[in-house]
């Protein structure tokens, strides 16, 4: 059973004005473990593309199937409960809860999903994996922009999510930190065996995934394995 | 002109934001809403008090005195009527009274008068719509208020017992043109003839009866001529006339609408503190836009105009509902007091106080929006380079601490409102005092909510790991960038503080009439008994009567000599002067209750030589000395009696003895006895009937009567205080409701995020919850808290009653408070569940 499945993916924004085809007929799986990076130009869906595969919005038509589940029609609840369980989610701009500090932002999803294993541990160690061991009292407005990211990245493999998405993570950071985080996440997604589904539009970063597909237009242009080229 | 370009910017950001903004104007209008309409209702009723000022007094002038005038002073008084006009005699006084049918007697106001002449002014409305002679021309015929009818269980044609005559009902009299005149007040109004009047018996010697005299003038009279006049025919009477409206219900109308202006303007002011910390958190926001356009070239000033502009407008539009709003609550206070006034004003709109209304909104508005004006000019272009607003928000309030011109704008808003107070109240110490206390109730409130807050914070910081996840969250919020939780404290603690001060005050006094008053000596209270011992031996013999029944004579008389030396001759006071005319003797045998003997001594039980014992206070008043012969006049006539004793009173002693003469040195003469006895409640209904059937002119009143007089009269009191009081709770919840729009952005960004990583509906429901929840408690515990101190202080200092800390009204007002919170606070978030989590994400 592969980790994602996408079968005729549509999704069109309609007012009264015009209506536009963000995407058409996208379809593809992922199998478990792999790092698929989903590449193109702005405007190009690829964001869009993320937020339906983790159920942050709803497609127009088509399926999509998430460690076995059909997500299509699952209520708002039912989307959050399985986030909660099985996505892990890095954004581009880091979104910490302001009024919470480092630990308690890392804690957040655990607490969120009733995960009652040795949380305090984990987020304790994951913190330390990311290098902020020293700064867990800190409020996420007394961190770097590096710094954030990487709390952002501990918050996502809190509850061992079997999926891990990444819009454009090192997109507001510096090419240092951008490289830090990328290098942590990569080998983050190792350790945890996690499927790693990543938007950007940078193709030295894609280059680090097992597969990159490219969107344009809102259709899937190339599906390709690093170093070779695979059937849609 | 940048005022132009100005005016663009500060519209388009109103127009970006309208729900925030929409509490802000609410917030003004509110406060103005309460202080026009107060304003405008006090002047529409003082203004229906002069325009029928005749139809009132039912003349163009009344003379009124409490004692029964002489046939020489009424011959005197005919003699001003013919010179001038005429006059005509009204005699109003209380009686029991009961229908033919029912067992049970009530109390009722008599009133009696010449039916060929009253009212001079105004008209009667009667039932069958005949004049008035017509109606009563017999003397055992009466009109009664349709109240009556109902109370009794009669209609017209029925017939009702006064004074132990039979009067049959002619007609119902529907409304009265001079009510309000004699200070009797509401109740079930019988009106007769004075034929009929004098048939009850009721009024002797010695009763409590208002005396009127009404006078219709010529046109060419000069009313002070007909003044003097009146003055030398009965030297202390009251006199009015039509110029002045009607003095007494004047001077308690100015009182109290300036009482509840006051009132009112707590809440504007809590409705302008709502948009001082509105305007600071909608600048906090702009800070980076601020530092843009100072960052292109705009000065200070010119920012400021923006947002002064944006201000004004705010205020305008707060003020002119507030004036709409006003208009209604103009309009709802002629239902408010009903029951005090039988007549009630129409209330004109009154563009004048709708034009103050809107000038004290826009200036309150203005007042509080300086402060964070004013941290404009501290706002630095690099600011421009950071793109995170917390930083800039700190940036900004690091400046704002030691300013010079945040403290000038406080200072401009106290001086502002003190004068707003001293003009309201008319009265520079009034005003002073207002505006202090409000000042120093405020900045108690912030200190208390301020450490409380603290508390909290530290409370839930070291108990972190063991609250459950939506409690941390919700106690987390309250310390969120341009969350003004103090504020919302503030504000809605003033509300409770003040609705809840009214509510324990009219406990208390309730209580301290029940556990002080009158009810010691006993719970039925007989007055104007003129044969005691026979009253006595009835009470005594009727089932459920318990223990003696205690009464007190007294006969009114007038001083005559002190020593020889005639009392117009005393080096006294005139208004001593004139209290020596009419002065109450009480009879008693022995020392009694609660007196205490200071000089002198008391007479032996059986003394039946006039002798005198008088208070320290008459003592000192009329500077009698012990052992000075002082000569009365009772009764016709001229007794003279030494002064034997003089005691101290306790306060809390059953009766005002001031003068006292041994019980049977009055024997054989008029006087009248009160007292009190003790019986079971149930029983008390047949007492009062058997009291009724022997001697009809006694008036009886039982406790439980009184207690739910003094009740309604407090009520309506209370009830009104306390509408307005609900106006700062009104404004108090807008502000947490403006609070909570103003922070909309960040708590949609945070939905979108929990729900991202989990988060249910319910859950996140259940965080907002709990902050809601705790700034409604907490906002209800400081203002109840406040306002059990307060009334402490006003029960124990001004009223000499005890007061214990009320915990219910406690945790009513917390639970309360906490509800309304949450109305409020999901009322101002409407919607930002159901946004999706992506288009919120990439909206950044």
């Amino acid at each position: 059973m592969p980790a994602i499945e996408v079968r005729q993916l549509f999704k069109t924004i309609e007012n009264s004005a015009s209506r536009v085809e963000i995407l058409r007929d996208v379809s593809f799986s992922v199998p478990r473990g792999q790092f698929l990076a989903i590449m193109g130009a702005s405007g190009s869906g690829k964001s869009t593309l993320l937020g339906l595969l983790a159920g942050l919005d709803t497609a127009t038509s088509g399926a999509i199937v998430l460690d076995g589940t059909d997500i299509t029609h699952l209520k708002e609840d039912a989307l959050a409960r399985l986030r909660g369980q099985k996505i892990g989610f890095v954004f581009q701009s880091y979104q910490l809860v302001p009024t919470l500090t480092a630990e308690e932002n890392v804690l957040l999803p655990a607490e969120l999903s009733g995960f009652n294993g040795q949380s305090r541990e984990r987020a304790h160690a994951l913190l330390e994996r990311v290098g902020l061991a020293d700064r867990m009292g800190h409020y996420p407005v007394q961190l770097s922009g590096g710094e954030q990211q990487r709390v952002a990245l501990a918050r996502a493999f809190m509850t061992r999510p079997p999926i891990l998405m990444a819009d454009e993570p090192t997109g507001n950071l510096d090419s240092a930190n951008g490289r830090h985080v990328l290098d942590l996440l990569v080998e983050l997604n190792r350790e945890e065996s996690t499927t790693l589904v990543l938007v950007t539009h940078d193709r030295k970063l894609a280059e680090h995934a097992d597969r990159i597909l490219t969107l344009g237009d809102g259709r899937v242009l190339s599906d390709e394995l690093v170093g070779r080229t695979v059937e849609a | 002109m940048f005022v132009r370009t100005a005016a663009k910017i500060a519209w388009r950001e109103l127009h970006a934001s309208p729900q925030k903004f929409t509490f802000v104007i609410l917030a003004v209008a509110v406060g103005v809403a309460a202080l026009s309409g107060v304003k405008g209702f006090g002047y529409a009723f003082r203004g229906m008090l002069l325009r029928n000022a005749r139809q009132l007094i039912a003349a163009d002038l009344q003379a009124q005195t409490w004692t029964d005038p002489t046939s020489k002073q009424l011959e005197k008084m005919a003699a001003v009527g013919e010179r001038y006009g005429a006059v005509t005699r009204v005699t109003e006084t209380v009686s029991m009274a009961a229908s033919t049918q029912g067992r049970f007697p009530q109390m009722v106001a008599v009133k009696g008068v010449d039916p060929n002449a009253y009212p001079y002014y105004g008209k009667l409305t009667l039932k069958p719509a005949q004049p008035l002679a017509e109606l009563l021309n017999e003397d055992s015929a009466i009109v009664v208020t349709p109240e009556l009818l109902l109370r009794f269980k009669v209609s017209p044609g029925d017939t009702m017992r006064l004074g132990g005559k039979e009067f049959h009902i002619a007609g119902i009299l529907e409304a009265e043109p001079d009510r309000l005149a004699s200070g009797f007040g509401p109740g079930m109004r019988v009106m007769m003839s004075r034929a009929g009047l004098e048939r009850t018996g009721l009024v002797q010697f010695g009763s409590r009866a208002a005396q009127r005299f009404l006078f219709k003038l010529r046109p060419d009279v000069d009313l002070e001529a007909v003044k003097r006049d009146v003055k030398s025919a009965i030297p202390r009477v009251f006199i009015s006339d039509y110029r002045e409206g009607s003095p007494v219900v004047g001077r308690v109308v100015d009182r109290t609408s300036t009482f509840l202006s006051l009132v009112s303007l707590i809440a504007l002011i809590v409705g302008s503190l709502g948009v001082a910390m509105a305007m600071y958190s909608h600048l906090q926001q702009r800070m980076d836009t601020i530092a843009v356009m100072k960052a292109v070239g705009a000065r200070a000033g010119q920012i400021m105009q923006i947002y002064l502009i944006q201000t004004l407008w705010l205020g305008l539009a707060g003020a002119g509902i507030g004036i709409a709003l006003g208009a209604a609550v103009q309009k709802s206070f002629p239902w408010l007091i009903r029951r005090v006034f039988a007549l009630l004003p129409d209330v004109p709109w009154d563009w004048s106080f709708s034009l103050q209304g809107m000038s004290l909104g826009v200036l309150a508005t203005l007042l509080f929006t300086v402060p964070p004006l004013l941290g404009i000019r501290s706002v630095r272009p690099n600011l421009v380079f950071r793109r995170n607003m917390d930083d800039a928000a700190q940036e900004s309030r690091r400046h704002w601490r030691d300013k010079l011109p945040a403290w000038l704008g406080a200072a401009a808003i106290v001086i502002g409102f003190c004068l707003v107070a001293i003009w309201l109240s008319g009265s520079w110490k009034m005003g002073l005092y207002f505006a202090g206390g409000l000042a120093a109730s405020i900045l108690l409130l912030t200190g208390v909510a301020a450490l409380l807050l603290r508390a909290i914070r530290a409370l839930v910081s070291a108990s972190r790991s063991s609250l459950p996840l939506a409690f941390r969250h919700g106690f987390a919020n309250l310390y969120r960038p341009g969350n003004q939780a103090r504020s919302v404290l503030v504000a809605l603690g003033i509300g409770v503080m003040f609705t809840l001060t009214t509510y324990l005050l009219q406990r208390t006094v309730l209580r301290q009439v029940e556990s002080e008053g009158p009810g010691r000596e006993g719970n039925l209270f007989m007055l104007d008994i003129r044969k005691a011992d026979e009253v006595s031996r009835l009470v005594e013999s009727q089932p459920g009567v318990t223990g003696k029944v205690q009464l007190v004579g007294y006969i009114v008389s007038r001083m005559l000599e002190q020593n020889g030396v005639p009392i117009e001759r005393l080096a006294l006071s005139k208004a001593r002067k004139d209290e020596l005319q009419t002065v109450r003797i009480t009879s008693a045998k022995s020392l009694p209750d609660g007196l205490e003997v200071r000089e002198g001594a008391w007479w032996r039980a059986e003394s039946a030589r006039p002798q005198l014992a008088v208070s320290e206070r008459a003592q000192r008043d009329f500077h009698l000395r012990l052992g000075d012969r002082v000569v009365f006049q009772i009764a016709g006539r001229r007794i003279e009696a030494p002064l034997v004793a003089v005691f101290r009173r306790d306060q809390r002693a059953p009766v005002r003895f001031e003068l006292v003469f041994p019980l049977n040195a009055l024997e054989g003469m008029p006087v009248v006895y009160y007292g009190a006895a003790h019986v079971d409640p149930p029983h008390i209904p047949a007492v009062e009937a058997a009291i009724f059937e022997n001697f009809p002119t006694v008036t009886v009143m039982n406790l439980a009567d009184v207690l739910t007089r003094i009740q309604e009269a407090v009520d309506q009191v209370a009830l009104v205080v306390r509408f307005l009081a609900l106006f700062a709770i009104a404004a108090g919840v807008i502000i947490l409701c403006s609070s909570v729009a103003g922070t909309r952005y960040r708590r949609i960004r945070e939905v979108a995020v929990l729900k991202t990583l989990g988060g249910t509906r319910r859950r996140i429901k259940s965080i907002f919850s709990v902050e809601f929840s705790i700034l409604g408690a907490v906002g209800g515990l400081v203002g109840a808290v406040l306002a059990n101190v307060f009334t402490r202080i006003v029960a124990e200092k001004f009223m000499e009653a005890g007061f214990e800390f009320d915990w219910g009204a406690l945790f009513l007002a917390m639970a309360g408070t906490a509800l309304l919170a949450n109305l409020a606070g999901w009322l101002a978030s409407g919607g930002i569940l159901n946004q999706r989590p992506l288009e919120v994400l990439r909206g950044e």
